[in-house]
């Protein structure tokens, strides 16, 4: 089971989205830069993170900017989803 | 655009603004020194884009910067209320809504992208440094924003060394000392522009 995974079955960082994200955030631009991230990881992140997002725990810039770090063929479904949504 | 400016930005910059606005924008550059280690062919950046807001409302995004791709944007409107606000240390929600006028809230999000490229080339001076060992001081940062990861963090705390650095040391020490040494480690001098609207907090 990933840390994502863990976040969202447990609920424990519920109440510190702020360090939920930045756990996350942390693995995925690391990971990215030193391509060692997959699509699979990548999308789970974003999806992990897309709720605290909508109930603006976490600002959109800074959600972008991960969405960024990824492949930019991976990018486009979230990008998409974010200009429907915002 | 100044001479200087122009030999560091003619191949990377992309603006929807006319030369003699894109300009002022750009002079922050070269008031905060940062010109001639941005000229360094290792220190640029891919490309720089100024352009108008794509997401508005709640969620406006001012700036970006994608660490994967070295690209700086940067939003050119700005609305009411996301500038002029009183500065309380780690109350304000970002350090550019500190500025005294739009413009100068456009520069300040170009200086807080510009901490993000600063904190990417650190990545190949000192990995370990890039992440890790600052995260349990981010709850020290200047604003709001500057507390949700240390990315974020990083790079208010380049904005607060060029816009506000005596209250930096006072308020978030560590940060202070931590960032000195990673300028000092990159080679990069840049002016302490000595801004003094704050309010205590």
């Amino acid at each position: 089971m990933t840390l994502g995974t863990q976040i969202l079955s447990t609920g424990k960082n519920e109440s510190q989205p702020n360090h939920s994200f930045s756990t996350l955030s942390l693995e995925l631009t690391e990971h990215a830069l030193d391509g060692i991230l997959t699509e699979e990881r990548y999308d789970e992140i974003l999806t992990t993170l897309y709720p605290m997002l909508q109930s603006q725990h976490v600002y959109l810039e800074a959600y972008l900017r991960l969405v960024y770090e990824g492949e930019p063929a991976w990018r486009d479904k979230h990008l998409t989803k974010l200009k429907s949504v915002f | 655009v100044s001479l200087e400016s122009q030999a560091v930005f003619s191949e990377i910059l992309t603006s929807t603004l006319n030369d003699e606005e894109t300009s002022e924008i750009l002079e922050i550059f070269r008031t905060v020194g940062i010109l001639p280690w941005l000229s360094q062919s290792a220190n640029r950046c891919k490309s720089i884009e100024l352009k108008p807001l794509v997401w508005h409302g709640k969620n406006e995004v001012y700036g970006l910067y994608s660490f994967k791709d070295d690209e700086i944007k940067v939003a050119l409107t700005r609305s009411t209320g996301s500038f002029n606000q009183p500065f309380e240390w780690g109350r304000i929600e970002r350090l550019s809504h500190v500025a005294k006028n739009a413009t100068e809230a456009i520069q300040r999000t170009l200086v807080h992208e510009l901490g993000h490229h600063i904190h990417g080339r650190l990545r190949s001076h000192n990995k370990l440094r890039f992440g890790l060992s600052l995260r349990s001081i981010i709850t020290n940062g200047a604003s709001q924003y500057g507390k949700l990861d240390v990315y974020e963090y990083f790079a208010e705390c380049f904005v607060a060394w060029v816009y506000h650095r005596t209250e930096f040391a006072v308020y978030d020490s560590t940060g202070y000392a931590t960032l000195s040494a990673v300028l000092k480690e990159l080679g990069i001098e840049v002016n302490d522009l000595g801004y003094s609207n704050f309010i205590n907090g």
